[in-house]
């Protein structure tokens, strides 16, 4: 297993991406709004463009998440072969808003990456 | 709840994303000062920036001034939130894709309140938004 951590440019976010092989891990930090989102959209982008064959996205440092933050979770899903989108989360903060919409049907939620990755 | 804390009002923000973020801090720091526990602080949170953030959207798209108005008040059995705007929301786009981008503010807005009202007329738009607190025990 191939690890290796670089940060990637952000300013409103703290944005963090590990390979774990084919898995890409981005550890997103931070309150996922309106001024931010463009930010959470481009970091995934970057990820999508290396074409991970998994692409978990761990939520858990995240304090605030809204239909915005959703609606890149959403398009980041249409990119990848299903169910290879994965969130991580430990709070109603950013589980909520996805069960509600239920985009938990299409989007796994995880306690922790090492959980998220094994499925 | 002891005493409920005085209302909380905010005019004239610009529905502009650094602007309703602080919008949003003020809130929550008034909704926690009311002795409101934080899951449904979240909630009103959530509900109400949804709604900030459609003002937002359709003053992006050139309806309305992008200019809100956020009122909270608590009273003895519920929270009330009330964010007006002048402007009228546009009716969303239907996206028959069953994992579309766009389209989960409202959904969000109304699952995150006990009762949520959209009325929109000539002057512009109302939502009102409450939350039902639990009866004080004597």
């Amino acid at each position: 297993m191939t690890s290796s951590s670089r940060d990637l440019p952000a300013v409103e976010l703290a944005v963090t991406l590990d390979w774990r092989d084919t898995a890409a891990v981005l550890r997103v930090a931070g309150e996922i709004d309106l001024l931010s989102a463009p930010e959470f959209e481009e970091a995934v982008g970057v990820v999508l463009a290396d074409e991970p064959r998994t692409l978990v996205v761990d939520l858990r440092a995240v304090t605030f998440f809204c239909s915005a933050g959703l609606q890149v979770l959403a398009s980041a899903h249409r990119r990848l072969p299903e169910h290879a989108l994965r969130v991580v989360s430990d709070s109603a903060v950013t589980s909520g808003p996805l069960k509600t919409t239920g985009l938990d049907t299409w989007i796994g939620i995880h306690a922790t990456v090492d959980e998220a990755l094994a499925q | 709840m002891d005493e409920p804390p005085g209302p909380f009002r905010s005019y004239g923000v610009q529905a502009v994303p650094q602007d309703l973020r602080r919008l949003r801090h003020e809130l929550m720091a008034w909704v926690l000062s009311a002795g409101i526990d934080e899951d449904r602080a979240q909630d009103i949170v959530l509900a109400s920036y949804e709604a900030l953030a459609n003002v937002a959207d359709h003053a992006y798209h050139g309806a309305g001034s992008g200019v809100v108005d956020l009122d909270a008040a608590v009273h003895r059995d519920r929270v009330e939130v009330v964010i007006s705007d002048h402007g009228k929301w546009r009716i969303p786009v239907v996206d028959p894709r069953p994992v579309s981008a766009r389209g989960r503010g409202l959904l969000l807005l109304r699952a995150s309140a006990d009762r949520a009202d959209i009325s929109s007329g000539e002057s512009g738009t109302v939502v009102t938004l409450a939350w039902d607190l639990a009866p004080v025990r004597p």
